[in-house]
């Protein structure tokens, strides 16, 4: 074990370099120039640009940069926008709003997707569970910008439930819609996850046995197909959750969030080359890291998953 | 010496799947109403124009200004848009491309995977992790900076264009699929007596390994045409999607939007039909998938 | 001493009530206290006013400036008490007395020189700078290669406390105005905000009405408080608050939830603001800003001039301004929008009114046009309607196969426009930051700094005309009026639409103002009674 633990952790910082070398190289490649944009349309001066240039390193080979950023980086020190604002403070405003807005969606379709997954599994071939069925690929199959704006619009608007716009009404209140929009997207799969597991166990033999022996429904629910069924689910919804983080560029954009997503969308547009790697880099550190404690977690889980 | 062996072995499995699978689609009510629906938006797809033409306007590019955002009327049967184009014409003629780019991407997506993932999971060791830490890369990588990046450093942003980037991004998970079924099969008494029989490494792969890994992916493949349409939506409403004159219920979607209070039907035709589109090709998949693992059948 | 304090502080407060007569809501007992909640959705990187791109409504409200322009275009003196030359080169500035910095220290000559000399010094790369370019020794401050030699402009020259001479490179009658509000680069800064420039741009210490009170943090409201020792017109208001938003548009939803005060009207909303809010929450000014299509002059299918005239007959501006802008813009009748003074409207003629027969016989008597006609403008800034519009009429009305695409945002656009890539005619704009045809025909159609080949080629008897007109001092902007001839024959590139401003309000604001620059002051708003 500890030696599957170490080699993960390995080809981790691996993939981490490679990643972040890969980005870095992709925004500092990308056509346009970032300094001759900084004014609009209103350009700056000639010579204040040249300035910025130098300031900025822009004039050194692609590598040096590079090694100049992993510097900072090893020193804590993010860099600086063109603009002259500090990265790390950027992200150390944005993650916490980001991170909460994950959580609540990812709680969202914990709670939401079980108690489907549970009740179309129980009652499997019901009109319930062809309604949950339908339901949950309905709500996916919608592209989330649609959802995000109709739900602004009659939730927000005409029944006025719910906070339209920013996080300033703070957790749950002003959470709670968009959080919904990003939880719908995950619902179909994992609710149907839950069901299909919920049928496997229901037919198992020693669920047959418990009902033999006269246990009532619910206890055999609660005690015991619930624990079962949970662990595939786990492991999905635990792979789910770094993919969050990203995923929520979309609904930042619709709701005036200000978290990263839309950081890093805006940064992409202005090619603040040093935002962009900054943010892309938190982001995949985040998946990896989840990604190797899942894989770690359910080896942990269920001793059938051998790794050597 | 060898072959009549496996191709009687070969033969008799494939058949039984194949009478199994039909047999539980033919009854499925879930099976035909989607094949009756995606063979509609096939047609749709293959003569947009006199379809549209039967409604009233033929051409989605013959716009009028001054009747922007009407609400439909015969002749508009779905209204017109902020540039004053008609609206059912629009959706029409987007069923090409959204079809188009949901099977391309499927399709190059499959491609990829299999290749990938059968390599991973026959060959095992070094190349298993190389490929398995390959994919952990690319799903790391965030989509819409990779999307953007090679949208962008492109001329033109084609409808196959994006169905490339849109692939690319889409199949380390297929990849994972596959080589885990390759791995199943693998383990097969089947597959162990080709081995014993003496056939090559490769051939066993083509005939053995490879059709019975496939099923379970071509099922998940329908589900993925609906969620890439879907995707395609997206990535335009962003801005690095598609672009006018391409003409795609994407666009048509992400123009409406900052309408949409004042000219709903602009959102919601195209949302009409890419809902139904979607939700047909995962019930397909649904279907098929619920027939090829039998201790999911009702 | 905490509390002989706080007393000091109580006393001056009353004492400023007193004074100014003021008995408004800041003595609380009339309900509501006079304060406002404005929706800002640009990012506010720095507010130093010499950097400061896109936070003009609060940095107007911190600082005063030298004059002021108001919306009939009427100058007026703030801070200055003159503004006099002889010969339009020399120029003498003369303060008033008595004005301080909300940290209490006096505004003096020194301040001035020392902010302006800041501002144009190329190593601090200043955004604003090029306002100060006019200034004698500017170049000296920003060489084209390496360091500059001196830290100072040697046009500045402090005479006293109050007064300090400008010496200009060159005449320019049009000096005062450039003074005026927009030209943010102008203001002064007290002697604490050189000690620290990055702490300054969070909290500006400015000269105006306003005094920042909770300073910038990324993603929080910046709120201002009235200045009570302002030497200035008193200001209707008393508290201010800049909220953040991501973009306009959700700045304006949130503005129809009621949960601020003042906000822009998003491009997209103004076909349908008449139906979200009241006739008399709706406010459009004027802007002094103007839309091009502009056309590459590196192209020489664009040679003709037939070419560029049939592609202006060929949109319909009225038809554009009805559909996409709620008819809040006007059609352009000239290079330079009405609200300029002696502005020749209509010198566009008949090249600017729809007209599509015309324009298709026009660009066939011009031999036709070969290949696909691709119009480029900047994406994510909402101008696909417009240019998805005009790409309709082209194809539609001229045959040709014209498509609209947007690039990823303004760098790549910026690039590809400043290199001579494009390969179509492409968005361009000029907000001008004070009323004169000078500001808006120098960046646009000469070799000026401003907006790099946006005017087409550069037409010499242009440039030229506009030196006259510097020169010849006229106030009425006849001497101006006179290069946009050159331009009407030649045609270089199609004018669009003059912009107008637009805001919307809550029911709290009974009556918003506009200076000369379109935006509105904030300082002004009159407050419902309620």
């Amino acid at each position: 074990m500890a030696r599957y633990i170490s080699r993960r952790l390995l080809e981790l910082v691996i993939v981490f370099f490679g990643v972040t070398f890969v980005i870095y190289c992709a925004v500092f490649l990308l056509p346009g120039d970032p300094i001759a944009a900084l004014g609009g349309d209103r350009p700056l001066p000639e010579s204040v640009q040249q300035q910025l240039r130098l300031r900025y390193g822009l004039d050194l080979p692609i590598w040096q940069q590079y090694l100049d950023y992993l510097g900072g980086l090893a020193r804590g020190d993010f860099g600086t926008t063109f603009a002259g604002q500090s990265v790390g403070e950027q992200m150390a405003s944005r993650w916490p709003t980001t991170i909460k807005l994950a959580l609540t969606a990812w709680t969202l379709t914990v709670l939401i997707s079980i108690a489907l997954g549970l009740a179309a599994g129980l009652r499997r071939g019901s009109a319930l569970d062809r309604g949950v069925l339908l339901g949950t690929i309905v709500a996916e199959s919608v592209p989330i910008f649609v959802m995000g704006v109709m739900a602004q619009y009659l939730i927000g608007i005409t029944l006025g439930w719910a906070p339209i716009a920013g996080v300033s009404d703070g957790w749950p209140r002003a959470y709670l819609l968009p959080a919904l929009i990003i939880a719908l997207y995950g619902l179909a799969g994992v609710s149907r996850l839950m069901r299909g597991s919920v049928i496997d166990t229901m037919r198992s033999d020693f669920v047959r046995t418990l009902r033999a022996k006269g246990m009532s429904q619910g206890n055999v629910v609660g005690l015991h197909v619930m624990r079962n069924a949970a662990a595939p689910v786990v492991n999905v919804l635990a792979i789910q959750l770094g993919s969050l983080l990203g995923g929520t560029v979309v609904v930042e954009a619709i709701f005036n969030i200000n978290g990263v997503g839309q950081l890093l969308y805006k940064a992409i547009q202005d090619q603040e080359g040093t935002l962009v790697v900054g943010v892309a880099t938190t982001l995949v550190f985040i998946f990896l890291v989840t990604n190797v404690l899942v894989d770690i977690l359910s080896s942990v889980l269920d001793p059938r998953i051998r790794h050597d | 010496m060898t072959e009549p062996a496996t191709v009687a072995l070969d033969g008799a499995l494939d058949r039984a799947t194949t009478r199994g699978l039909w047999a539980t689609l033919r009854n499925r009510v879930q099976f035909w109403v989607s094949v009756v629906l995606l063979a509609l938006l096939a047609i749709i797809a293959a003569v947009p124009g006199p379809l549209a033409g039967i409604f009233g306007e033929g051409d989605p590019r013959a716009c009028d200004l001054p009747a922007s955002n009407r609400p439909p009327v015969s002749g508009h049967l779905f209204g017109t848009d902020v540039q004053g184009c008609d609206v059912l014409a629009n959706v029409l003629f987007g069923t090409r491309t959204s079809l188009f780019i949901g099977l391309a991407t499927t399709a190059i997506c499959l491609v990829v995977a299999v290749a990938l993932g059968t390599l991973a999971g026959y060959a095992g060791g070094w190349v298993d992790a190389l490929i398995a830490r390959t994919a952990d890369v690319v799903l790391g990588f965030p989509f819409l900076l990779g999307a953007i990046i090679v949208l962008n450093t492109a001329p033109n942003r084609s409808p196959l264009l994006l169905a490339a980037v849109l692939a690319f991004f889409s199949w380390p998970t297929f990849a994972r699929l596959i080589r885990s079924s390759v791995k199943e099969v693998r383990e097969r008494e089947f597959v162990q007596a080709s081995h014993v029989l003496g056939l090559s490494q490769p051939r066993v792969v083509l005939t053995h390994v490879l059709p019975n890994s496939l099923a379970p992916t071509l099922a998940i493949a329908a589900t993925m045409v609906g969620g890439v349409i879907g995707a395609e939506a997206t990535l335009t409403f962003l801005g690095v999607g598609l672009v006018p004159p391409s003409i795609s219920w994407g666009v048509q979607l992400s123009t409406a939007q900052s309408y949409f209070q004042s000219a709903p039907h602009t959102v919601v035709f195209p949302s009409i039909f890419l809902t139904v589109t979607v939700i047909s090709l995962i019930m397909l998949g649904d279907a098929l998938r619920d027939a090829l693992d039998p201790r999911g059948r009702t | 001493m905490r509390g002989l304090l706080k007393g000091a502080g109580a006393a001056s407060v009353a004492f400023a009530l007193v004074l100014t007569g003021c008995s408004t809501a800041a003595d609380g007992g009339e309900g509501a206290p006079a304060e406002l909640v404005i929706g800002s959705s640009d990012p506010v990187p720095n507010l130093v006013p010499g950097r400061q791109s896109n936070a003009f409504g609060l940095v107007m409200s911190v600082f005063s400036p030298l004059t002021f322009l108001d919306a009939e275009g009427e100058l007026s003196y703030v801070a200055a008490e003159s503004v006099e030359s002889d010969d339009q080169i020399t120029w003498t500035i003369t303060l008033r007395d008595g004005w301080t910095f909300h940290d209490g220290t006096p505004v003096t000559a020194q301040d001035y020189v020392d902010s302006w000399n800041t501002v144009a010094y190329a190593p601090n790369a200043f955004e604003n700078s090029g306002q100060l370019a006019v200034i004698a020794g500017y170049s000296d401050l920003n060489p084209a290669e390496g360091e500059p030699a001196t830290d100072e402009l040697s046009g500045l020259a402090v005479v006293d406390d109050l007064t300090f001479s400008v010496t200009l490179n060159q005449a320019d009658s049009q000096f005062p105005v450039e003074l005026s509000q927009a030209q943010t680069a102008f203001y002064p800064m007290p002697p604490s905000a050189f000690d620290d420039l990055d702490a300054y741009g969070k909290q500006p210490i400015g000269n105006g009405p306003f005094a920042v009170t909770t300073g910038w943090t990324e993603g929080e409201p910046i709120v201002a408080e009235r200045y009570q020792d302002y030497a200035g017109d008193e200001p209707t208001v008393n508290k201010i608050t800049w909220v953040p938003y991501s973009d306009r548009l959700t700045a304006y939803t949130d503005a129809l939830a009621g949960n601020v005060d003042i906000v822009r009207l998003p491009a997209n909303r103004m076909k349908q603001v008449a139906d979200d809010f009241a006739d008399d929450h709706i406010y459009s000014f004027s802007g002094p800003a103007i839309s091009y299509l502009s056309i590459p002059y590196w192209d020489a299918r664009f040679d003709d001039v037939r070419v560029r005239q049939a592609i202006s007959m060929a949109i319909d501006r009225d038809a554009i301004n009805e559909a996409l802008f709620g008819n809040l813009n006007s059609p352009a009748t000239a290079w330079t929008p009405s609200i300029m003074p002696g502005n020749p409207d209509g010198i566009c003629g008949k090249y600017c009114e729809y007209d599509p027969q015309a324009a298709a016989a026009l660009l066939a008597e011009a031999g036709g046009f070969e290949g696909q006609l691709t119009i480029h403008f900047p994406g994510g800034a909402g101008h696909d309607d417009l240019f998805n519009a005009v790409a309709n009429y082209l194809r539609q009305n001229l045959g040709v196969d014209a498509i609209a695409r947007p690039s990823v945002g303004w760098a790549e656009f910026s690039e590809d426009r400043n290199n001579e890539v494009l390969d179509g005619p492409f968005f361009a704009r000029w907000g001008a930051l004070y009323p004169s045809q000078q500001s808006t025909l120098r960046a646009v159609f000469t070799s000026a700094p401003g907006c790099t080949n946006c005017g087409g080629a550069i037409i010499p008897e242009v440039e030229q005309a506009l030196n006259d007109a510097d020169a010849s001092g006229s106030e009425d902007g006849e001497a101006y009026a006179e290069a946009q001839r050159y331009i009407a024959d030649q045609f270089p590139i199609v004018p669009l639409f003059e912009e107008s401003y637009n805001f919307v309000t809550s029911d709290k604001v009974a009556e918003l103002t506009a200076s000369a620059a379109g935006e509105p002051l904030f300082t002004d708003v009159i407050l419902a009674e309620d």
